[in-house]
């Protein structure tokens, strides 16, 4: 175990789910705002082995790591897609300000 | 039946609506010869259930296995959350005398729809579409008529709302110049026109499902599970006792019927159905006068069916305040029929004429069932259930007639048309045959039922009032049948059909296909009045042996023909045709003249045109309420981060109420 | 001792260099705070016994996402320099403190102290909802389960979808071709 309680561990890796979430929803610039969304996977990643090494008092479960690697896969993929619509929305709207796409305004 | 024939009767046509669209990229015939043939197909089916109830049991016909005693519901338990809730929610068809009925006129009147429908949508584009709207509406009215249990039939019931929006908005790309100065093309008022029925429909529906939420809850308090079977709510009336327990009664007659009123378009809810004639006229012939718009009245059979199979199949005491709900009915009807039959003395276009002759055919159903109901009395369910026969049958015939002349003189202002009786014989004598059912005359169809629901009415002991304003109705009736009758086919022609001729588009008789459903028709409305002595016994559920059919048949005429009534109903038929036939056929006077000298007469002109002043009160509450949408439009900014918040916001909300509670 | 360093070092590392994330004006500086952040949570996964997946980590996020970000970054670049920055700083504040104020509840009310919605009453109700057998509904029901009935509606859904979009796609090419 660690000399730190295991608490602020699992503090921290929930505070990078809320600093991923802040981003999300007050950032303007398209390539912030998907650094964000891997922020929020990785700390939900971090979350998983945290508590996996906090309930089985100092190694990580096997199925855990398993999962967390799909997770990993995953995000990269998401980052891929992201990354491709960043550039065709910089292409059509000429912007990286998602303030100014408002297609879907009400 | 034929096998599986209460499964294959609803899903036969639902795969003819799947294959149209694809179908007609390939071959424009072979989606016309697919619907035909599933609708078709549903009729054979309908009437092989036909022995079944004269049998008295539900069986399969090839291998002879016998599935219960009529009134059957062939079920399939959906869910079963006997356990956890008690409840069971099941799917089911009812074989049962009405429903039974009622899937053979709606079979039959669609196969001949669809025939005319071949020659009527000859040149459009967008035939797939049209055929696949067609296929599922069919196939969702014979499932609601069939259904044995309330969700399913209102699943059903807001199928056919979905098909009729669809089809009154046909040709909503239509670039014509638009009949009204709202909108900017033909395309967008016919939108707006079938967006007007949706809604309209919509919000009586919303009444109706509140209502059985109410039959639910009731039941489950009665019962100890809630049950929407329509046998099982006639099997025991703890229920309505429950009710009334509650106090809840009255508001739940109100609700209940709200739902029948606004799919019938009787008062308050009748403006969407003359809009409704920016469709099709085959779309207009078959939702708007002989299938869908019957569904309300169905359903107000269908709960009088209820409470006499509870009174007298299963004995339970039923408690006299459930009589309001007829009550109401009979009155809205009586009104609308009166409501509806003004307005149609005066209406400018030839199919707006029939849909207001619609809605008031429809008040006289309306009345029957509620008169029915209110004395618990057999023949008033008869004469109901007959009407419906007969005016699916020649109010069908009348607008195909409407659609031969449409399709032929394009345009669609009586005043525009006239003397077209010598181009188009076949069309002018199947019409004058369904004016002549429509206004009663003997010895069609319409004067036997038309006739029975006076009878019944004249029975109401309670206020007269019901009895005056159908005979008052009846009189308007005959007037402006044959008003539209003298203006479209009787006097001399108008300025635009001489510019047609002088153009070279000859006003024709109607090509053979769509010729062929108007002599059908017209022959069943001159013989069907005939049988209507073996549809009673059928209703009933009594069974008729073959040699006894004509004496009681003759029987049934010699009471029908020998009494008071009947001398009664050839003097209303004479005080109605006498001032149209001098007006409209013979031309002896003017109406224009007739109407501009007298101020009374003025007056109440101004008044029926202008549709009694109701309308422009709906849009001024629609506009009221399209206002605060707008305000609350304003919730939605269309940017992305504003979202992200309100999805965090949410999710406290929830994560809060779990943790609380 | 040294490990107490080692892991106070790394919390504030990795909790500061997700503030310079979200913080930093430019965006190539944002991403840089990105690839710290990276490698310091594959350290801490090091530090929990989990070298495959530090591995994992460094490899797929300080190699692939980052280099995708400054590729995106590169692309879009616009010849004028834009405008960054928010001043809605204090709301944002107000929401990530919010954030963390739920996250220390949830730590409290899963500890065993405070039971609140165990997964037995869902799975209790789970187990209590089934879908009731009949007379004829039981060879449906075989049919449909037991010889995969389902699978063959299913492809006759895709295949009667994948046949209207071809059939809408060949008679467009064919009306594009008349004209």
């Amino acid at each position: 175990m660690t000399a730190l309680p295991m608490e602020i561990y699992f503090a921290v890796g929930l505070s990078i789910l809320a600093i991923g979430l802040y981003i999300l929803s007050v950032k303007r610039n398209i390539l912030r705002i998907v650094l964000g969304i891997e922020l929020m996977i990785t700390g939900a990643n971090m979350t998983f082995v945290i508590v996996s090494y906090w309930l089985t008092g100092g190694s990580v479960d096997p199925l855990i790591r398993s999962i967390i690697i799909v997770s990993m896969g995953l995000a990269s993929i998401v980052a891929a897609l992201s990354i491709s619509f960043v550039i065709l929305v910089y292409k059509v709207f000429g912007t990286r300000d998602i303030r100014k796409l408002r297609e879907l305004k009400g | 039946m034929i096998m599986y024939a209460d499964l294959l009767i609803w899903f036969i046509p639902i795969v003819a609506a799947l294959l149209s669209p694809i179908i007609a990229h390939i071959s424009r015939k072979g989606t016309h010869a697919i619907s035909i043939i599933a609708v078709g197909l549903s009729w054979v089916m309908a009437l092989s259930m036909i022995p079944d109830i004269i049998r008295g049991k539900a069986y399969y016909y090839p291998n002879n296995t016998v599935l219960g005693t009529i009134p059957f519901a062939n079920r399939l338990v959906w869910i079963d959350l006997s356990n956890l809730i008690g409840a069971k929610l099941s799917f089911g068809i009812l074989l049962d005398p009405f429903s039974v009925f009622m899937a053979n006129v709606v079979a039959f009147v669609a196969l001949w729809i669809f025939v005319f429908s071949v020659g009527y949508m000859a040149e459009e584009p967008d035939i797939g579409r049209y055929w696949f709207l067609m296929n599922l509406f069919v196939s969702s009215m014979l499932l609601l008529v069939l259904s044995s249990n309330l969700l399913q039939m209102f699943i059903a019931w807001e199928m056919v709302g979905l098909c009729s929006w669809a089809l009154i908005s046909f040709w909503y790309k239509s670039k014509a110049p638009s009949p009204d100065p709202r909108f900017k093309t033909e395309g967008e008022y016919n939108a707006h026109c079938g967006l007007k029925a949706l809604i309209t429909t919509s919000f009586a529906d919303a009444f109706f499902l509140v209502a059985i939420a109410l039959v639910g809850y009731a039941t489950s308090l009665a019962l100890g599970s809630p049950t929407f079977d329509f046998l099982e709510l006639s099997q025991n009336f703890a229920w309505i006792d429950t009710l009334i327990r509650l106090g809840l009664l009255p508001i739940f007659s109100i609700m209940l019927l709200s739902g029948p009123l606004g799919k019938s378009a009787q008062f308050p809810y009748h403006e969407w159905l003359p809009e409704a004639m920016a469709g099709p006229t085959t779309v207009s012939a078959l939702i708007h006068a002989a299938t869908m718009v019957k569904a309300g009245a169905y359903f107000v059979g269908r709960f009088f069916v209820i409470v006499y199979m509870g009174i007298h199949v299963y004995h339970q005491s039923v408690p006299q305040e459930i009589s309001l709900f007829f009550v109401i009915a009979a009155y809205v009807g009586a009104f609308t029929a009166f409501l509806a039959g003004t307005q149609g003395m005066v209406a400018k276009e030839l199919k707006k004429i029939l849909a207001y002759s619609t809605i008031s055919q429809l008040g006289y159903i309306f009345a029957a069932f509620g008169i029915a109901g209110a004395l618990i009395s057999e023949e008033a369910f008869f004469a109901g259930s007959l009407h419906i026969l007969a005016h699916a049958v020649f109010k069908a015939l009348l607008f195909l007639c409407a659609g031969a002349v449409l399709h032929a003189v394009h345009t669609k202002y009586v005043h525009e048309m006239g003397g077209l009786k010598k181009y188009m014989p076949v069309t002018y004598w199947t019409m004058m045959i369904g004016g002549l059912s429509l206004s009663g005359v003997p010895p069609f169809a319409g004067f036997f039922s038309k006739d029975s629901i006076i009878h019944a009415a004249l029975e109401y002991t309670a206020t007269q009032i019901p009895f005056i304003l159908l005979v008052v109705t009846a009189v308007i009736t005959v007037f402006y049948t044959f008003r539209m009758i003298g203006l479209v086919f009787h006097g001399e022609e108008s300025e635009h059909i001489k510019k047609l001729e002088e153009e070279g588009h000859h006003v024709h008789e109607a090509p053979l296909v769509m010729r062929i459903p108007l002599i059908v028709l017209a022959f069943t409305t001159i013989v069907v009045g005939f049988f209507f002595e073996p549809i009673i016994s059928f209703l009933e559920g009594e069974f008729v042996e073959f040699s006894e059919l004509p004496h009681l048949i003759i029987e049934y005429l010699y009471h029908a023909f020998v009494s008071i009534l009947f001398l009664a109903t050839i003097g209303i038929i004479l005080v109605g045709f006498l001032p149209a036939y001098f007006i409209y056929i013979a031309r002896k006077v003017d109406p224009q003249k007739l109407v501009e000298g007298n101020v009374l007469l003025r007056a109440l002109y101004k008044f029926l045109i202008n549709r009694w002043y109701i309308n422009p009160i709906y849009y001024r509450i629609v506009d009221g309420i399209r206002s605060i949408a707008n305000g609350v439009r304003k919730v939605q900014t269309g940017i992305a981060n504003v979202n992200v918040l309100y999805m965090v916001l949410a999710f406290l909300t929830f994560l809060i109420f779990l943790i609380l509670l | 001792m040294f490990d107490l360093i080692i892991e106070i070092g790394l919390i504030i590392g990795i909790l500061a260099s997700a503030v310079y994330v979200a913080e930093a004006k430019p965006i190539s500086r944002a991403i840089g705070g990105f690839i710290l952040f990276s490698v310091l949570v594959a350290i801490l996964y090091l530090y929990l016994n989990c070298p495959y997946l530090a591995g994992s980590q460094i490899a797929i996020y300080t190699g692939a996402v980052a280099g995708l970000m400054l590729l995106g970054m590169s692309i879009t670049k616009p010849e004028y320099p834009e405008e960054e920055g928010t001043n809605k700083v204090l709301l944002g504040f107000i929401i990530a403190g919010a954030l963390i104020f739920v996250s220390f509840i949830v730590v409290y009310y899963s500890s065993p102290y405070a039971p609140g919605i165990t997964s037995e009453v869902i799975s209790e109700v789970l187990a209590r909802a089934q879908i009731g057998f009949g007379e004829l509904e039981k060879f449906l029901a075989n049919y449909l389960w037991n010889y995969r009935g389902f699978d063959v509606i299913f492809q006759a859904v895709m295949v009667i979808a994948i046949a209207a979009g071809l059939s809408h796609f060949f008679k467009e090419e064919r009306e594009a071709r008349k004209r």
